[in-house]
């Protein structure tokens, strides 16, 4: 095993990482804010990957490109679901809400299988391709890219939460919805912007997954399982705890693969979750 | 109070009888079809599951999406078992039924003890199951990519390679066993700990419920017996192979359970009777036209029965025994 | 409270004996395996019954058409409803007096419990005479339990070489099997290679994890060392891998001429997309089995990515034959793309059931049907002309005992402009390999 392949994988995973976490930012707002249970996170990437693709396709325009568009239409999308299903099970326990969006899951996605087929999906207009070297090793433009959309999304988020009149009610009600309510926060519509807003980061992040992947019915799975994980690992003390866990994995993924089987390197990385979970039960940096 | 409760268990004990002996006439009435007996099989399969997932998920309130993991264990240790060592699954399903309640333990023992609860209790089990397919992915001296095929030919005792009505009926003497550990364990003192630590886990540690303990007797009665049901999966496909540690199963035990409602003992079996039976007759009806359509239908049944059903199923099923007269159902659901 | 403490002494000991035959089963299973019976399946059930004046023969697809696997179930679908409808446009099955042919179409949900219900629920209800299916071979092995037992003939479009070495009794496969496929693709690499004066010194194997990719893996593998190839590294990953550069980074790290692949779907267009990222390919990219670099979907997917890459296939849709022709024309103008594995292999099997129902119909008139007649009648078959020979790539067709074409082969395909051509076997080529790949 030599050292250039062992560095050159720990970049990967560091890219990835980005990537990771920048899907799981969207989940980890929605169920910091609101405790809502969303099993069906996978499946709104998988929709946001295929908005990607039609976008790009019709418009002729290249995948990263089509964010200004697929995130407003999330947004959208957010607060619809919001309204139609979400909201209803907002006060319900933990076990009705899983259940509400398994159904969802099962729903998108073979809505998805149904409308746009099996077959997968990838942009034919891209601008972000090939990579550059430094050095001995070769950095991927896209996942660079989609890494440093990752840090600029983090950063705005992070600007909106501490700096805006909206930011400062989203904490509220995330801390005490009570007392924000009685301090005269309107909660549910916070509730729906904040759905809203977790659904475009959701769109953002596919439009830059689709840079290097292709879209089918089922990817919805891998990413669906992973951002629970990294949001678990996070332990939601705040976004710089989503970052963190999302390079852990990554790079946990890109070592294991160097290393051992890459048949198994969900496998290490759920084991460490398992672990991490029960012996840091509050998470890598945070108060649950 | 002694009397009234051994009262009670005979009443149950009659509800299950009937229910029983109306599940065995089912095969003569269908005049023993395959295609009906092996559809009614698999919904055994998983009401038998979904009862036993009720004294953890239902009665204790934890999300457990770990089935996947326990059909899984089950399958490969009477698998192996009959592969290696020619041992038959007579044997096997009950060995596999120890190493699921095992996994259990060891998942469990650490989960409890350190305090997970809810989703993450769900994430921490789905992820088990993930990383049991992985593990015996690689682990190519007993899992492996290749399907190992179990022996024995069609028909033979030995080997339980036999015609579906012969698992049916096997199946239908599990759910009642299950059934009746259902109204056992809600008798029990157990079962009263399960329901204070669903209610308010806090309080009933204040009050001197050993939690832990209750939660790991009933993830352990719980593993035992997907374990050893799950090994039918293998029989009735008549191989072992990774993808039996399938989260798909997690998630539709869990589902069933929590759309038939919590807590209840009957609703979330006849509600696996119900669903899975529109599921099948969705795909053979919509299943060739386009195709995921019969899905899209069954996801949305699940969403409309959570938000407009939020007790589940058991709500109106309630109903429907009352009008029948049957279950005796007035004590029981009030918890 | 003594319940508490009675039940912690109880549990303390039945936790310790799990955990002793948890191990006991760990320690064991290292030990070699004692041999084991092999499975010897025997059908217990009734003949289907037979219609005295055949008007409509039923034929059964089983496929999956959702789930995992339905790309190739959905086009398999496809091809069949054309195929069907052509038969019967050119007159049915003229020994049984031009009945013509019904599909019935069965889904597996792309699982196991999927397969064997609908093959259960399509015999039962349509007492179909002869079923095509299901493209995944532990699927298919389930469903092969069904038929046996049935007395169904089952005509498999899945490539697993132990598919036909079960003994099964009913059991036909029209398409090559797996392994072939690993070995033309090596064979088609060394063979280039010394074509364009490259003496092929060492290769390295990746492929999903499947038994599929295990099996043309472990082809591919055979022949390099026949060839005395050096494998450098044999690489297996899960097909719905979320990121391919460490095992590109791998591949690049260990730079072997030749990298042979055995792709799902999704993960060809992934690692070819970024071995373009990463600057780095070999000499050729022989992709083996199937899917995942040539077809119409890969190409579009990937674009410039695959450019070079190459890949073997049951089906040539670039065979130049009056009918397959015709067949690619049609399914073009019909579904908008190009056939590919899964449609050609049902293409070419279905008109092979074809000509043994006719050969049925000669062998025994009076009962064409039964299973056992068709069983003959498949046996008997050697087909060098008509539709099936001119869909087949060695448009040669005949069974050996175990239900597996002895003149089966595999061609290979690679892109060049954008395009799939043929450039293997040589007799069939008419463009040239372009050795090594370009670079992008």
């Amino acid at each position: 095993m030599s050292l250039e392949l062992f560095i050159q994988n720990l970049i990967n995973g560091t890219l990835l990482g980005f990537v990771y976490s920048l899907v799981a930012l969207g989940l980890a707002l929605q169920f910091g804010v609101m405790d809502i249970i969303n099993f069906g996170h996978g499946e709104f990437v998988m929709v946001a990957m295929y908005l990607t693709f039609w976008i790009s396709l019709f418009l002729a325009i290249p995948g990263s490109a089509t964010v200004v568009l697929t995130a407003p239409i999330f947004f959208v999308f957010g607060i619809i679901i919001y309204k139609l299903v979400i909201d209803k099970v907002i006060e319900a326990q933990p076990l009705s809400q899983i259940a509400v969006t398994i159904g969802l899951l099962i729903l998108l996605r073979n809505f998805a299988l149904a409308a746009w087929h099996a077959e997968p999906k990838g942009l034919q207009y891209q601008v972000l391709v090939g990579g550059f070297k430094v050095g001995d090793y070769v950095i991927s433009i896209s996942r660079l890219a989609t890494a440093i959309v990752s840090l600029v999304v983090l950063i705005v988020l992070h600007l909106i939460l501490t700096k805006t009149y909206f930011g400062i009610a989203i904490r509220a009600t995330s801390d005490d919805k009570v007392a924000a309510a009685l301090l005269g926060v309107n909660v549910k519509k916070m509730y729906t912007l904040v759905f809203g807003l977790g659904c475009a980061i959701i769109a953002i992040a596919a439009s830059f997954i689709m840079t290097f992947q292709q879209v089918e019915p089922m990817s919805g799975m891998t990413w669906g399982l992973l951002s629970w994980v990294i949001v678990a690992m996070g332990g939601l003390g705040g976004l710089s705890g989503v970052l963190a866990a999302g390079l852990i994995v990554g790079i946990a993924q890109g070592i294991e693969i160097t290393f051992w089987d890459p048949r198994a390197s969900l496998a290490i990385v759920y084991l460490l979750f398992i672990l991490l979970l029960w012996f840091k039960p509050k998470g890598l940096f945070g108060k649950r | 109070m002694k009397s009234s409760m051994k009262r009670e268990i005979y009443k149950q004990l009659r509800s299950i009888v009937i229910i029983s002996v109306g599940l065995a006439l089912i095969p003569p009435i269908l005049q023993f079809n395959n295609y009906f007996l092996l559809v009614l099989t698999y919904i055994l399969l998983y009401a038998v599951i979904v009862s036993a997932w009720n004294i953890i998920g239902g009665f204790g309130g934890q999300l457990d999406l770990g089935a996947g993991a326990f059909t899984g264990l089950g399958c490969f240790t009477m698998g192996t078992l009959l592969l290696r060592w020619n041992i038959p699954p007579v044997i096997g399903v009950f060995a596999g039924g120890l190493i699921a309640a095992a996994f259990g333990f060891i998942i469990g023992y650490p989960s409890f003890r350190f305090g997970l609860k809810d989703v993450w209790y769900a994430l921490a089990t789905i992820a088990l199951v993930v990383v049991l397919k992985q593990f015996f992915t690689v682990w190519e001296q007993v899992g492996g990519p290749e399907e190992r095929y179990l022996p024995g030919t069609y028909g033979s005792l030995y080997y339980l390679k036999l015609p579906y009505s012969y698992y049916y009926y096997i199946l239908v003497v599990a759910l009642a066993i299950v059934l009746f550990l259902n109204v056992k364990v809600k008798m029990s003192k157990l079962g009263y700990y399960l329901f204070s630590v669903r209610e308010n886990e806090d309080a009933a540690e204040m009050l001197g419920v050993d939690v832990r303990m209750t939660k790991l007797k009933g993830l352990m009665i719980y593993a035992f017996i997907t374990g050893t049901i799950g090994s039918f999966f293998a029989l009735i496909s008549g191989y072992i192979h990774p993808t039996q540690f399938n989260t798909d199963i997690s998630l539709q035990i869990a589902i069933l359970g929590i759309v038939g409602g919590l807590g209840s003992i009957y609703s979330p079996v006849i509600t696996t009777f119900i669903l899975q039976s529109a599921s099948e007759y969705l795909r053979t009806v919509l299943g060739g036209w386009i195709p995921g359509i019969h899905l899209i239908f069954y996801g949305a049944i699940l969403m409309i029965i959570v938000l407009f059903f939020p007790e589940g199923l058991s709500a109106i099923l309630n109903k429907v025994y009352a009008k029948i007269g049957l279950f005796s159902l007035k004590k029981e659901e009030k918890k | 409270m003594n319940f508490k403490t009675g039940f912690d002494k109880k549990f303390k000991i039945l936790s310790v004996t799990f955990l002793v035959s948890l191990f006991l089963l760990v320690g064991c299973v290292g030990q070699p395996p004692s041999p084991t019976p092999t499975p010897s399946p025997t059908a217990t059930a009734s003949p289907s019954p037979t219609v005295p004046a055949i008007k409509e023969v039923k034929i059964g697809l089983i496929e999956p058409l959702t789930g995992t696997h339905a790309v190739f179930g959905t086009e398999a679908k496809q091809a069949a409803e054309l195929i069907v409808e052509d038969i019967n446009a050119k007159g049915g099955i003229k020994s049984l007096g031009g009945a013509k042919i019904k599909l019935v179409v069965g889904d597996t949900k792309s699982d196991n419990e999927g397969a064997k219900l609908a093959a259960e629920q399509l015999i039962s209800s349509e007492h179909p005479v002869v079923i095509l299916g299901a493209y995944i071979s532990r699927h298919t092995a389930a469903m092969a339990e069904v038929t046996e037992r049935e007395k169904v003939i089952l005509v498999g479009d899945a490539l697993v070489d132990f598919l036909t070495e079960k003994g099964y009794k009913y059991f036909f496969r029209v398409c090559p099997k797996s392994s072939a496929h690993g070995k033309t693709a090596m064979e088609f690499a060394y063979e280039t290679a010394k074509e364009n004066g490259v003496e092929l010194k060492n290769i390295s194997v990746i492929n999903e994890d499947s038994v599929f990719g295990k099996y043309t893996s472990e082809g591919a593998i055979h022949q390099a060392y026949t060839y005395g190839v050096t494998v450098l590294d044999h690489i297996e990953y899960p097909y719905d891998i979320s990121d391919a550069s460490p095992i590109v980074s791998k591949l690049k790290s260990e730079n072997p001429q030749v990298v042979v692949s055995v792709p799902y779907f999704d993960d060809g267009v992934l690692i070819a997309k970024t071995m373009r990222e990463m600057g780095w390919h070999p000499l050729l990219v022989a992709g083996s089995g199937a899917c995942g670099y040539c077809d119409p979907g890969s190409i579009e997917a990937a674009g410039a990515a695959v450019e070079g890459f190459t890949q073997t296939y049951s089906y040539n849709p670039m065979l130049n034959t009056p009918y397959n022709k015709w067949f690619v024309n049609e399914f073009k103008k019909r579904y908008g793309k190009m056939p590919t594995e899964a449609g050609g292999i049902i293409a070419y099997s279905l008109w092979t059931v074809k000509e043994a129902l006719e050969k049925a119909g000669e062998i025994n008139p009076s009962d064409p049907l039964n299973p056992d007649v068709l069983k003959q009648a498949f046996l008997s078959l050697d087909i060098t002309s008509g539709p099936a020979a001119e869909l087949y790539p060695s448009q040669h067709i005949r069974f050996d005992a175990h239900g597996d074409n002895e003149f089966a082969e595999a061609v290979v395909l690679q892109v060049q402009n954008g395009q799939p051509v043929l450039v293997w076997p040589r007799a069939l080529r008419t463009t040239k390999p372009i050795f090594p790949m370009p670079s992008k």
